[in-house]
Protein backbone atom coordinates (compact mmCIF):
# COMPACT_ATOMS: atom_id res chain seq x y z
CA UNK A 1 0.00 0.00 0.00
CA UNK A 2 2.21 2.65 -1.25
CA UNK A 3 1.58 5.77 -2.97
CA UNK A 4 0.99 5.22 -6.51
CA UNK A 5 0.33 8.17 -8.95
CA UNK A 6 -2.74 6.73 -11.36
CA UNK A 7 -2.19 10.37 -13.20
CA UNK A 8 1.19 13.01 -13.63
CA UNK A 9 1.70 14.57 -10.39
CA UNK A 10 1.58 18.23 -12.48
CA UNK A 11 -2.24 17.52 -13.45
CA UNK A 12 -2.67 17.17 -9.19
CA UNK A 13 -5.85 19.36 -8.54
CA UNK A 14 -9.21 17.91 -7.84
CA UNK A 15 -12.08 19.09 -9.72
CA UNK A 16 -13.56 22.33 -7.63
CA UNK A 17 -10.05 23.46 -7.56
CA UNK A 18 -9.63 23.42 -11.78
CA UNK A 19 -13.09 24.52 -11.79
CA UNK A 20 -12.28 27.45 -9.91
CA UNK A 21 -8.61 27.93 -11.64
CA UNK A 22 -10.25 27.68 -15.21
CA UNK A 23 -12.63 30.93 -14.36
CA UNK A 24 -9.61 32.48 -13.03
CA UNK A 25 -7.70 31.90 -16.10
CA UNK A 26 -10.95 32.52 -18.30
CA UNK A 27 -11.97 36.16 -16.63
CA UNK A 28 -7.94 37.11 -17.15
CA UNK A 29 -8.64 36.40 -20.70
CA UNK A 30 -11.49 38.14 -21.25
CA UNK A 31 -9.93 40.96 -19.41
CA UNK A 32 -7.13 41.04 -22.63
CA UNK A 33 -9.93 41.52 -24.68
CA UNK A 34 -12.47 43.96 -23.05
CA UNK A 35 -10.08 46.39 -21.00
CA UNK A 36 -12.93 47.84 -19.48
CA UNK A 37 -12.69 44.79 -16.87
CA UNK A 38 -10.74 44.54 -14.00
CA UNK A 39 -7.81 42.47 -14.97
CA UNK A 40 -4.34 42.34 -13.29
CA UNK A 41 -2.80 45.73 -15.12
CA UNK A 42 -0.16 47.08 -13.70
CA UNK A 43 1.38 51.02 -14.52
CA UNK A 44 0.66 49.81 -18.39
CA UNK A 45 -0.55 53.22 -19.61
CA UNK A 46 0.42 55.78 -17.31
CA UNK A 47 -0.77 59.19 -18.58
CA UNK A 48 1.17 62.41 -18.85
CA UNK A 49 1.23 63.32 -14.90
CA UNK A 50 1.73 67.37 -15.40
CA UNK A 51 -1.14 69.61 -14.91
CA UNK A 52 -2.09 73.18 -13.99
CA UNK A 53 -4.21 74.28 -10.84
CA UNK A 54 -5.11 77.33 -9.46
CA UNK A 55 -7.47 78.55 -7.09
CA UNK A 56 -9.49 81.98 -7.39
CA UNK A 57 -6.10 84.01 -6.31
CA UNK A 58 -4.48 82.36 -9.09
CA UNK A 59 -2.50 80.64 -5.91
CA UNK A 60 -1.18 76.88 -7.36
CA UNK A 61 -2.80 74.25 -5.86
CA UNK A 62 -1.17 70.74 -5.74
CA UNK A 63 -3.38 67.72 -6.28
CA UNK A 64 -0.81 65.24 -4.57
CA UNK A 65 -1.61 67.09 -1.40
CA UNK A 66 -4.91 65.55 -1.39
CA UNK A 67 -4.20 62.19 -3.02
CA UNK A 68 -2.77 58.79 -1.00
CA UNK A 69 0.87 58.66 -1.83
CA UNK A 70 0.47 54.97 -3.66
CA UNK A 71 -1.46 57.19 -6.05
CA UNK A 72 0.55 56.99 -9.24
CA UNK A 73 -1.58 57.76 -12.35
CA UNK A 74 -2.75 61.37 -12.53
CA UNK A 75 -5.57 61.18 -15.14
CA UNK A 76 -7.49 63.84 -16.42
CA UNK A 77 -10.80 62.32 -14.37
CA UNK A 78 -9.13 62.16 -11.10
CA UNK A 79 -7.45 65.50 -11.40
CA UNK A 80 -11.10 66.63 -11.79
CA UNK A 81 -12.63 64.68 -9.27
CA UNK A 82 -9.60 65.63 -6.29
CA UNK A 83 -10.56 69.19 -7.86
CA UNK A 84 -14.34 68.85 -6.94
CA UNK A 85 -13.01 67.18 -3.34
CA UNK A 86 -11.00 70.43 -2.78
CA UNK A 87 -13.51 72.78 -3.83
CA UNK A 88 -16.62 71.04 -1.77
CA UNK A 89 -14.40 70.60 1.30
CA UNK A 90 -13.14 74.75 0.85
CA UNK A 91 -9.90 73.57 1.27
CA UNK A 92 -9.06 76.50 -1.92
CA UNK A 93 -11.34 79.29 -2.69
CA UNK A 94 -13.23 78.39 -6.08
CA UNK A 95 -14.03 78.77 -8.66
CA UNK A 96 -10.34 76.37 -9.97
CA UNK A 97 -8.74 76.10 -12.94
CA UNK A 98 -7.49 73.13 -14.21
CA UNK A 99 -5.43 72.65 -17.30
CA UNK A 100 -4.39 68.95 -17.82
CA UNK A 101 -2.11 68.58 -21.04
CA UNK A 102 -5.11 70.07 -24.09
CA UNK A 103 -8.02 69.87 -21.68
CA UNK A 104 -9.16 73.00 -19.57
CA UNK A 105 -11.80 72.57 -16.79
CA UNK A 106 -13.65 75.45 -14.93
CA UNK A 107 -15.02 73.77 -11.43
CA UNK A 108 -17.04 76.26 -9.31
CA UNK A 109 -19.19 76.25 -6.59
CA UNK A 110 -22.89 75.71 -6.96
CA UNK A 111 -25.21 76.00 -3.70
CA UNK A 112 -23.08 73.19 -1.07
CA UNK A 113 -21.66 71.47 -4.07
CA UNK A 114 -19.13 71.79 -6.75
CA UNK A 115 -19.85 71.03 -10.63
CA UNK A 116 -16.50 70.96 -13.26
CA UNK A 117 -17.16 72.15 -16.80
CA UNK A 118 -15.16 71.14 -19.63
CA UNK A 119 -13.58 74.40 -21.46
CA UNK A 120 -11.96 75.20 -24.41
CA UNK A 121 -8.82 73.29 -25.65
CA UNK A 122 -5.93 74.54 -23.96
CA UNK A 123 -4.33 75.18 -26.90
CA UNK A 124 -7.18 76.75 -29.38
CA UNK B 1 13.82 26.94 7.87
CA UNK B 2 11.72 25.03 6.63
CA UNK B 3 9.94 26.70 3.44
CA UNK B 4 6.60 26.86 5.22
CA UNK B 5 8.21 28.84 8.05
CA UNK B 6 9.23 31.24 5.56
CA UNK B 7 6.00 30.89 3.72
CA UNK B 8 4.03 31.97 6.65
CA UNK B 9 6.64 34.87 7.63
CA UNK B 10 6.51 36.43 4.38
CA UNK B 11 2.48 36.25 5.04
CA UNK B 12 2.82 37.82 8.10
CA UNK B 13 5.39 40.43 7.10
CA UNK B 14 2.58 41.14 3.82
CA UNK B 15 0.27 41.94 6.27
CA UNK B 16 2.50 43.90 8.76
CA UNK B 17 3.26 45.87 5.44
CA UNK B 18 -0.47 47.06 4.61
CA UNK B 19 -0.14 48.89 8.04
CA UNK B 20 3.31 50.41 7.18
CA UNK B 21 1.85 51.29 3.99
CA UNK B 22 -1.39 52.84 5.12
CA UNK B 23 0.82 54.96 7.27
CA UNK B 24 2.97 56.08 4.77
CA UNK B 25 0.17 56.76 2.32
CA UNK B 26 -1.69 58.89 4.84
CA UNK B 27 -5.05 56.41 4.75
CA UNK B 28 -5.45 58.20 8.54
CA UNK B 29 -5.79 61.54 6.59
CA UNK B 30 -8.29 59.31 4.20
CA UNK B 31 -10.34 58.46 6.75
CA UNK B 32 -10.70 61.64 8.84
CA UNK B 33 -11.97 63.23 4.99
CA UNK B 34 -8.57 65.32 4.39
CA UNK B 35 -7.48 63.29 1.45
CA UNK B 36 -9.38 62.60 -1.86
CA UNK B 37 -11.68 58.90 -1.08
CA UNK B 38 -9.38 57.56 -4.28
CA UNK B 39 -9.85 54.32 -5.44
CA UNK B 40 -12.46 54.07 -2.60
CA UNK B 41 -15.50 51.65 -3.39
CA UNK B 42 -18.55 53.81 -3.03
CA UNK B 43 -21.39 50.93 -2.23
CA UNK B 44 -19.41 50.76 1.09
CA UNK B 45 -19.49 53.55 3.42
CA UNK B 46 -15.98 54.93 5.05
CA UNK B 47 -15.32 53.50 8.31
CA UNK B 48 -13.49 56.73 10.08
CA UNK B 49 -10.29 56.90 11.87
CA UNK B 50 -11.89 54.38 14.66
CA UNK B 51 -12.39 51.70 11.88
CA UNK B 52 -9.25 51.93 9.97
CA UNK B 53 -7.45 51.35 13.84
CA UNK B 54 -9.67 47.82 13.87
CA UNK B 55 -8.37 47.03 10.23
CA UNK B 56 -4.85 47.65 11.54
CA UNK B 57 -5.20 45.64 15.18
CA UNK B 58 -6.81 42.88 12.67
CA UNK B 59 -3.74 43.33 10.55
CA UNK B 60 -1.17 42.86 13.43
CA UNK B 61 -3.02 40.23 15.51
CA UNK B 62 -3.15 38.29 12.06
CA UNK B 63 0.64 39.51 10.99
CA UNK B 64 1.64 37.94 15.24
CA UNK B 65 -0.37 34.61 14.63
CA UNK B 66 0.89 33.61 11.28
CA UNK B 67 4.46 33.99 12.23
CA UNK B 68 4.38 32.66 15.70
CA UNK B 69 2.54 29.91 14.94
CA UNK B 70 -0.29 30.52 17.10
CA UNK B 71 -3.61 29.90 15.49
CA UNK B 72 -2.89 30.09 12.36
CA UNK B 73 -6.33 28.94 10.70
CA UNK B 74 -7.73 31.83 12.46
CA UNK B 75 -4.90 34.12 12.01
CA UNK B 76 -5.63 33.87 8.00
CA UNK B 77 -9.50 34.00 8.39
CA UNK B 78 -8.71 36.97 10.14
CA UNK B 79 -6.54 38.76 7.88
CA UNK B 80 -8.69 37.56 5.33
CA UNK B 81 -11.73 39.60 6.57
CA UNK B 82 -9.94 43.08 7.36
CA UNK B 83 -8.30 42.47 3.72
CA UNK B 84 -11.81 42.57 2.53
CA UNK B 85 -12.64 45.64 4.77
CA UNK B 86 -9.67 47.28 3.59
CA UNK B 87 -10.28 46.90 -0.20
CA UNK B 88 -14.06 48.70 -0.15
CA UNK B 89 -12.14 51.89 1.59
CA UNK B 90 -9.22 51.73 -1.00
CA UNK B 91 -8.80 48.96 -3.52
CA UNK B 92 -5.55 48.22 -4.48
CA UNK B 93 -4.70 44.91 -6.93
CA UNK B 94 -1.75 43.97 -4.37
CA UNK B 95 -5.12 43.86 -1.79
CA UNK B 96 -7.42 41.48 -3.85
CA UNK B 97 -3.81 39.39 -4.36
CA UNK B 98 -3.46 39.31 -0.85
CA UNK B 99 -6.87 37.96 -0.58
CA UNK B 100 -6.57 35.60 -2.79
CA UNK B 101 -3.42 34.22 -1.08
CA UNK B 102 -4.75 34.03 2.39
CA UNK B 103 -8.00 32.87 1.47
CA UNK B 104 -6.78 29.53 -0.63
CA UNK B 105 -4.46 29.23 2.69
CA UNK B 106 -7.23 29.19 4.79
CA UNK B 107 -8.87 26.63 3.19
CA UNK B 108 -6.26 24.22 4.26
CA UNK B 109 -3.19 26.07 6.00
CA UNK B 110 0.42 24.19 5.41
CA UNK B 111 1.74 22.21 8.18
CA UNK B 112 5.08 21.29 6.59
CA UNK B 113 6.74 21.47 3.35
CA UNK B 114 4.71 18.51 1.82
CA UNK B 115 1.61 20.61 2.21
CA UNK B 116 2.86 23.61 -0.05
CA UNK B 117 1.94 21.13 -2.87
CA UNK B 118 -1.75 20.85 -1.72
CA UNK B 119 -4.67 21.68 -4.64
CA UNK B 120 -4.94 25.03 -1.98
CA UNK B 121 -1.40 25.96 -2.48
CA UNK B 122 -1.55 24.84 -6.09
CA UNK B 123 -3.73 27.89 -6.76
CA UNK B 124 -1.14 30.18 -5.27
CA UNK B 125 1.53 29.21 -7.10
CA UNK B 126 -0.68 29.38 -10.40
CA UNK B 127 -2.27 32.63 -9.21
CA UNK B 128 1.93 34.01 -9.42
CA UNK B 129 1.85 33.24 -12.56
CA UNK B 130 -1.40 34.35 -13.61
CA UNK B 131 -0.61 37.87 -11.77
CA UNK B 132 2.66 37.66 -13.73
CA UNK B 133 1.52 36.74 -17.19
CA UNK B 134 -1.32 38.55 -17.13
CA UNK B 135 0.29 41.60 -16.62
CA UNK B 136 2.91 41.21 -18.94
CA UNK B 137 0.69 40.85 -22.17
CA UNK B 138 -1.90 43.78 -20.84
CA UNK B 139 1.22 45.96 -21.22
CA UNK B 140 2.08 44.27 -24.31
CA UNK B 141 -1.12 45.48 -25.44
CA UNK B 142 -1.47 48.62 -24.00
CA UNK B 143 1.73 49.45 -26.12
CA UNK B 144 3.73 49.90 -22.90
CA UNK B 145 6.69 48.39 -24.29
CA UNK B 146 7.18 52.28 -26.49
CA UNK B 147 8.63 53.60 -23.04
CA UNK B 148 5.85 56.23 -22.57
CA UNK B 149 3.91 54.64 -19.82
CA UNK B 150 7.20 54.63 -17.85
CA UNK B 151 8.58 58.14 -18.69
CA UNK B 152 5.48 59.35 -17.38
CA UNK B 153 5.88 57.51 -13.95
CA UNK B 154 9.00 58.42 -13.66
CA UNK B 155 7.38 61.92 -13.69
CA UNK B 156 4.53 60.87 -10.98
CA UNK B 157 7.05 59.21 -8.84
CA UNK B 158 6.82 61.65 -5.57
CA UNK B 159 8.43 59.65 -2.91
CA UNK B 160 11.24 57.61 -3.47
CA UNK B 161 13.23 56.17 -0.60
CA UNK B 162 16.65 57.21 -2.84
CA UNK B 163 17.09 60.22 -5.13
CA UNK B 164 14.91 59.26 -8.45
CA UNK B 165 17.73 61.04 -10.56
CA UNK B 166 19.61 57.84 -9.47
CA UNK B 167 17.16 56.22 -12.12
CA UNK B 168 16.73 59.36 -14.61
CA UNK B 169 18.63 57.05 -17.20
CA UNK B 170 16.39 54.59 -17.67
CA UNK B 171 13.79 56.37 -17.74
CA UNK B 172 14.74 58.31 -21.09
CA UNK B 173 15.10 57.56 -24.87
CA UNK B 174 16.52 54.93 -25.29
CA UNK B 175 16.88 53.37 -21.98
CA UNK B 176 13.45 53.47 -21.34
CA UNK B 177 12.17 51.45 -24.05
CA UNK B 178 14.91 48.90 -23.01
CA UNK B 179 13.19 49.22 -19.39
CA UNK B 180 10.47 48.57 -20.46
CA UNK B 181 11.18 45.84 -22.74
CA UNK B 182 13.03 44.31 -19.76
CA UNK B 183 10.19 44.70 -17.50
CA UNK B 184 7.94 42.86 -20.07
CA UNK B 185 10.40 40.04 -20.39
CA UNK B 186 10.80 39.67 -16.93
CA UNK B 187 6.78 39.09 -16.20
CA UNK B 188 6.40 36.68 -19.02
CA UNK B 189 9.02 34.41 -18.03
CA UNK B 190 9.56 34.29 -13.92
CA UNK B 191 7.01 31.46 -13.71
CA UNK B 192 9.02 29.70 -16.21
CA UNK B 193 12.27 30.27 -14.55
CA UNK B 194 10.36 29.88 -11.10
CA UNK B 195 9.64 26.51 -11.83
CA UNK B 196 12.37 25.28 -13.49
CA UNK B 197 15.39 27.19 -11.48
CA UNK B 198 13.47 28.33 -8.08
CA UNK B 199 15.89 29.74 -6.14
CA UNK B 200 16.94 32.30 -9.00
CA UNK B 201 13.64 33.12 -9.56
CA UNK B 202 13.19 33.71 -6.04
CA UNK B 203 15.98 36.04 -5.83
CA UNK B 204 14.51 37.81 -9.19
CA UNK B 205 11.35 38.50 -7.77
CA UNK B 206 13.55 40.28 -4.91
CA UNK B 207 15.58 42.02 -7.26
CA UNK B 208 12.54 43.24 -9.24
CA UNK B 209 10.57 44.01 -6.32
CA UNK B 210 13.05 45.94 -4.02
CA UNK B 211 13.85 48.15 -7.06
CA UNK B 212 10.18 48.78 -7.72
CA UNK B 213 9.85 49.37 -4.07
CA UNK B 214 12.60 52.04 -3.90
CA UNK B 215 11.24 54.46 -6.02
CA UNK B 216 7.66 53.77 -4.72
CA UNK B 217 7.49 52.39 -1.04
CA UNK B 218 3.66 52.88 -1.13
CA UNK B 219 3.30 49.68 -3.04
CA UNK B 220 5.58 47.62 -0.76
CA UNK B 221 2.97 44.89 0.40
CA UNK B 222 2.49 44.23 -3.60
CA UNK B 223 6.40 43.02 -3.68
CA UNK B 224 5.89 41.16 -0.14
CA UNK B 225 3.06 39.14 -1.47
CA UNK B 226 5.14 37.97 -5.18
CA UNK B 227 7.49 37.36 -2.61
CA UNK B 228 5.74 35.25 -0.50
CA UNK B 229 3.88 33.18 -3.51
CA UNK B 230 6.88 32.88 -5.09
CA UNK B 231 8.63 30.83 -2.33
CA UNK B 232 6.08 28.11 -2.31
CA UNK B 233 8.27 27.21 -5.80
CA UNK B 234 11.32 25.63 -3.76
CA UNK B 235 9.00 22.86 -2.87
CA UNK B 236 8.92 20.99 -6.00
CA UNK B 237 6.24 19.64 -7.47
CA UNK B 238 7.10 15.91 -7.79
CA UNK B 239 5.98 15.72 -3.94
CA UNK B 240 2.59 16.37 -4.94
CA UNK B 241 0.20 13.51 -4.44
CA UNK B 242 -2.00 12.95 -7.71
CA UNK B 243 -5.55 12.87 -7.78
CA UNK B 244 -6.63 9.59 -7.52
CA UNK B 245 -3.16 8.42 -5.68
CA UNK B 246 -3.45 5.15 -3.48
CA UNK B 247 -2.47 6.90 -0.34
CA UNK B 248 -0.98 4.94 2.62
CA UNK B 249 -3.97 4.29 4.96
CA UNK B 250 -4.13 6.59 8.00
CA UNK B 251 -4.34 4.46 11.11
CA UNK B 252 -8.05 3.28 12.46
CA UNK B 253 -8.31 4.17 16.08
CA UNK B 254 -10.97 1.34 17.43
CA UNK B 255 -13.87 2.04 19.72
CA UNK B 256 -13.03 -0.03 22.57
CA UNK B 257 -9.46 -0.55 21.99
CA UNK B 258 -6.54 0.99 24.77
Amino acid sequence: MGSKALVPTRIALPWPYRILLAGNLAFCMAGLVFTKLPSWRMFEAIPDPRYVMTDATGRSVRVEDYLPHDAYSFRAQTLVNVALFVCERGAAPAPLALTVGEQRFRIKRVGKRCVSRVRAHARR
Amino acid sequence: MRVVDTYYRLLAATLASLVLADLHNDLWGFQAGRIFPYRHIPIFPLYGRPGLVVEWTAFLTSAIGLWFGIRRRAALWLGAAAMFASLTQHFSNHGTLTLMVLVFTAVRPPLDDADLVGPNMLLARWQLAIVYVFTGLNKVIADYMGGQSMANLYLALRDPLVPREWFAIAFRHPGVVALSAGVVLFELLIPVILSRWPRVGVALVVAFHGGITLLMPGILPFGLIMLTMSVLYLVPLRAAPAVGADLPPRPMRVRGSS
